[in-house]
């Protein structure tokens, strides 16, 4: 336990063997949105500190920078690796009208007070879309639930009608990149946005939005260990 | 004679004399055209491109003193020395077939000329040429909207002179038509290639041209109250309208393009606008050249965005790593691998084609059709279902060889195939079952005879049937039901 409240410049630039080993514990078992369970990452850092688990993840995003992020969703108690996927392998797992329906769905759970999405409230939104827009929309965000970007919950309405609701995952919040959210606001206005704009807009936390960025990160973790 | 202000037109001419004559020279181009064909100077490219040619070299010399041509030899050889080519055509003949229709002056009376009528024709068939020659050398998108140009040109040479009435502006706007649709397919090709701006000048620099041209038209109408100009008028108005908002679509993306360029700066995001854009997106609706949200990922791939490079484009996709291979895995894989390389041969070309005979089709009644069609479903059902005198057959002789057992069952070489076939399916039901004698005796046994069939055992061990338990019960079974 000493070992890792006290952090060093050393320390950060390295991953002990036990670090080593639950990263490519979550690294193998990522595949269709499984990830590991906490409990299984804290018994191979033979730790019972949740703090030393979230220092693990903050310590190996920093130091994985833009080309892994492992996230935890303390949802489905989860340890997910992400890695970039560029358009054509996007394209595979999303097609347009999926990643769209993603971005939206992404704005709405971001702005929302609670998260929440009712599927009759998404509904509105694209009710004029097509003929068949209810069962297109339900497949649709069946399929993002399926990628584990979005959270479907089932709760009882009026009479025994079930209903659906949706919250964007941890996952979900952390598969947009900045740039390409700036992108396609600009796109959508039809001129240039700035970065601040964008996390304004989203109601993005800074802090959150940079888990890779390294330079923050240091100065997180020196924080931290002070 | 042609008086300016005189109007000629070929279907209003009164004076019959002057349309026969008119007539006659076209029937006599005809003419001369068809020999021409006939004697192979017209026929192909190359040697209509020589027959001009020669045509010019008369022509230089009718015009010019100093290029008079004395003889067809000398035409031969001036031929030769210009173009530096052996010619594809016999000009002496080409020469001779001119004096026959009159284009040409007489042998006797050199040097070789144009008569008046020849200089006339040929310079017509140049003009058409190269006419031609100019059409196909615009591009393809510009072709008609070029056309249009050309025909506001001839109309200033002909009809504004009073020679013909054709209806010029309709032919203009005819070829907008055209033009309009043309754009209209093409449009997206452009702004892949991003080359949209080049073709939106370049044709808005043809369409102002046009547009005064019409305008100078449409002025000199003005007061002539005529119900065609009027529809031709307005077909203008919209013909322009639709030119320009194709354009202006091809304008949009340059605009948007010089837009991040310039840096346009959005003060406020508008959120019902952001939204709209996404349902858009969703229901494939966007509107003229706004990029898909995974269009956007490509260009920022491409680093069509200026923004210093670093932003690397993509989703963060959970994903994950194979496990890894053990050593043995991969020298099994890698043996696997080799074996299939060592054996593999290089497929045998035609091999198909040599074998196959080919039985003429024969012509069969409806009725006969029917009965091959009852035989072959007959073969069907009773691979289906009959399988007892097989079954009966190993039960009378358990460890019979396969051929032996099939040539008992008779029904010649068709009769033994299926009776293959029910076996494969009662071994696959494990009701009976094959067999070898390791130590090779029995061999004797395996000789059948057959009736215009062998069977031919893998690796030539000859396999024995018997039946198994299961077959057992259910003779038993078959016995009580009896």
């Amino acid at each position: 336990m000493e070992k890792y409240t006290a952090i060093d410049e050393k320390d950060i630039l390295m991953l002990d063997k036990r670090q080593q080993q639950a990263l490519s514990e979550i690294l193998i078992s990522s595949k269709s949105m499984d990830g590991v369970p906490r409990q299984r990452v804290m018994r191979v850092l033979r730790t019972r500190d949740e703090e030393v688990f979230n220092l693990f993840l903050r310590k190996a995003n920093s130091i994985l920078g833009d080309a892994l992020k492992l996230v935890y969703d303390e949802q489905s108690n989860r340890c997910v690796a992400l890695t970039r996927a560029n358009a054509a392998w996007t394209q595979e797992v999303l097609d347009d009208h999926q990643l769209a329906l993603f971005i939206f769905c992404f704005y709405l759970g971001m702005t929302s007070r609670t998260g929440r999405m009712t599927f009759d409230e998404l509904h509105g939104y694209f009710q004029r879309s097509s003929l068949y827009a209810e069962r297109k929309l339900m497949h649709a965000l069946d399929h993002l639930a399926k990628c584990g970007l979005l959270r479907m919950e089932e709760y009882e309405g009026e009479g025994d009608e079930k209903k659906r609701s949706y919250y964007i995952t941890q996952v979900g919040r952390q598969a947009l990149p900045l740039p390409f959210l700036m992108r396609i606001v600009s796109e959508s206005q039809g001129g240039e946005v700035t970065m601040e704009q964008v996390r304004d807009f989203f109601s993005l936390d800074r802090r959150q939005e940079d888990t890779g960025n390294t330079d923050e990160d240091k100065k997180q973790l020196k924080l931290f260990a002070d | 004679m042609t008086g300016i202000n005189e109007n000629f037109d070929i279907f209003f001419e009164r004076d019959q004399v002057r349309v026969r004559d008119a007539l006659k020279d076209l029937i006599m181009l005809s003419g001369v055209l068809k020999d021409l064909s006939g004697e192979i100077f017209w026929d192909d490219p190359r040697r209509v491109l020589d027959a001009l040619r020669v045509f010019d070299l008369i022509l230089k010399g009718t015009f010019y003193e100093e290029e008079a041509i004395q003889g067809e030899q000398e035409l031969v050889y001036r031929f030769e020395r210009i173009y530096e080519l052996q010619p594809t055509i016999d000009i002496p003949r080409l020469v001779r077939l001119g004096r026959r229709y009159n284009w040409i002056t007489d042998s006797h009376n050199p040097p070789l000329k144009f008569t008046g009528t020849g200089k006339r024709m040929v310079m017509q068939l140049l003009r058409l040429v190269n006419d031609a020659l100019v059409y196909h050398s615009q591009p393809a998108e510009l072709k008609e909207i070029h056309q249009a140009e050309r025909d506001l040109q001839l109309a200033k040479s002909y009809e504004d002179i009073g020679v013909g009435s054709q209806d010029t502006i309709a032919s203009v706007l005819n070829n907008l038509d055209n033009a309009v649709n043309d754009l209209k397919f093409q449009r997206e090709k452009y702004i892949q290639d991003r080359r949209a701006l080049e073709k939106y000048q370049s044709v808005l620099a043809l369409l102002e041209m046009l547009e005064r041209e019409l305008g100078e038209r449409f002025a000199r109408l003005k007061g002539a109250i005529d119900q065609k100009y009027e529809r031709q008028h307005r077909r203008s108005a919209t013909l322009f309208y639709r030119v320009i908002q194709e354009l202006s679509s091809l304008l949009g993306e340059n605009a948007y393009v010089s837009q991040l360029e310039v840096g346009r700066k959005v003060l406020r995001v508008n959120r019902d606008r952001f939204l709209q854009y996404l349902v858009d997106a969703y229901s494939d609706s966007l509107p003229g050249t706004t990029l898909k949200p995974v269009q956007t990922m490509q260009y920022m791939e491409e680093g069509i965005y200026d923004d210093g490079g670093d932003s690397f484009a993509g989703l963060w996709m959970p994903f994950t790593l194979p496990p890894r291979l053990h050593e043995d895995d991969v020298e099994r894989g890698v043996r696997q691998l080799e074996d299939w390389i060592y054996r593999w041969e290089p497929p045998r070309e035609n091999s198909m084609s040599e074998n196959i005979e080919y039985h003429p089709a024969r012509a069969v009644t409806a009725r006969e059709l029917a009965s091959l069609l009852g035989a072959a479903t007959s073969v069907a059902a009773e691979l289906e279902t009959d399988t007892r005198p097989i079954i009966d057959a190993i039960a009378g002789n358990p460890g019979i060889s396969v051929a032996k057992l099939l040539a008992q069952l008779g029904g010649g070489w068709a009769g033994a195939l299926r009776h293959l076939l029910v076996l494969s399916y009662l071994v696959s039901e494990e009701e009976v079952k094959l067999f070898t004698y390791k130590n090779g005796k029995d061999k004797a046994t395996a000789d059948v005879k057959t009736d215009g069939w062998r069977l031919n055992y893998p690796d030539g061990e000859v396999r024995f049937v018997k039946g198994t338990a299961v077959l057992g019960k259910q003779k038993k079974y078959d016995l009580k039901v009896r």
